[in-house]
């Protein structure tokens, strides 16, 4: 696989304001980020920490949704 | 370490769409006022004279009831306006303008103003824009205040603080200004005293830290869960996530 789109460490604003297609991945882990407050500071690590959901499996998600979103 | 400076006046929604030497004009009507930390722009009940745009750091707006309560209606940081009123003849402040730092802040004088909106139509309807865009936000408030339990509002307003003033430190997310128990009281339109302990049990939980003019959020996500009351809406409905929650 080439260079993710997202890296654990972007903070899931920039992550959703680059890709609006990662909102429905939030909302499939039961995760209320997007729209949040806090969505500014926390990283895709703190989020995934937040819910107790394993970072690495929400990233590779995330990434699969925004490769998607640009296309073939 | 500061809020950044905040010059650029066609970012301004009240003067966009205006050509740059149209923005020369406006800047040239204005008068900057320097105010020392605590110091008073303009005090409720006074003539509206001058609307004013925070240049660099921070306005506090207070309202004081019939009964003597004071509420903090709203903070206005760099490139927020405050005194929109001032764009109409014969008005007085609905809120009285207090530096919470060192502040500086561009006035235009009411009559500057009213021949502002007479050669440039445009600012007129940008002014009108304005207060609709807020309006949108006082129903939230209203129901905020209306329906949440106090613990919801504190939590609420601290994190509307740290989306306006918030900075990412070592410790979480620091409110980059003098923050002190009683204007949280009157932010959440609660007294001290529960604020007082709401902090107390927050901070022994690990959710904020701070001193007495100082608040970090040190676990965003515990507050977002109070405002929002996550614990109890995941209660009421089965997660939908592809890892349910072993508990």
């Amino acid at each position: 696989m080439n260079r993710p789109h997202i890296t654990i460490d972007d903070t899931v604003e920039q992550a959703v304001a680059r890709f609006p297609a990662l909102a429905a991945v939030f909302v499939s882990f039961g995760m209320a980020c997007v729209g949040c407050d806090m969505a500014a500071f926390d990283t895709v690590r703190d989020a995934a920490a937040a819910y107790d959901r394993e970072p690495a499996e929400l990233l590779a998600e995330l990434n699969r949704a925004a490769a998607a979103e640009l296309g073939p | 370490m500061t809020a950044p400076e905040h010059d650029d006046l066609g970012a301004c929604p009240l003067f966009a769409g205006l050509a740059a030497a149209e923005l020369a004009a406006v800047a040239a009507g204005a008068v900057e006022r320097r105010l020392r930390p605590r110091e008073l722009l303009f005090l409720q009940g006074d003539p509206a004279l001058e609307l004013g745009i925070v240049v660099a750091g921070r306005l506090k707006l207070n309202q004081i009831g019939a009964d003597g309560q004071e509420l903090i209606v709203r903070y206005v940081g760099p490139g927020e306006i405050c005194a929109l009123v001032a764009l109409f003849a014969d008005q007085l402040y609905p809120v009285s303008a207090e530096a919470v730092v060192a502040t500086r802040v561009r006035c235009w004088p009411q009559p500057a103003l009213e021949r502002l909106m007479l050669e440039h139509p445009r600012v007129a309807l940008n002014a009108l824009r304005i207060p609709s865009e807020r309006m949108q936000e006082s129903p939230e408030r209203l129901r905020v205040v209306a329906t949440d339990r106090v613990a919801q509002r504190v939590a609420r307003s601290l994190l509307r603080l740290a989306r306006k003033a918030g900075r990412r430190s070592e410790q979480g997310v620091e409110i980059d200004m003098p923050l002190s128990r009683e204007d949280l009281a009157r932010l959440a339109g609660t007294t001290v005293f529960t604020v007082s302990r709401l902090m107390a049990d927050w901070e022994a939980a690990g959710l904020v830290a701070g001193g007495r003019e100082r608040v970090v959020i040190r676990y965003p996500h515990g507050l977002v869960a109070i405002a929002e009351d996550l614990a109890a809406r995941q209660r009421d409905e089965p997660e939908a996530g592809p890892r349910g929650r072993e508990d």
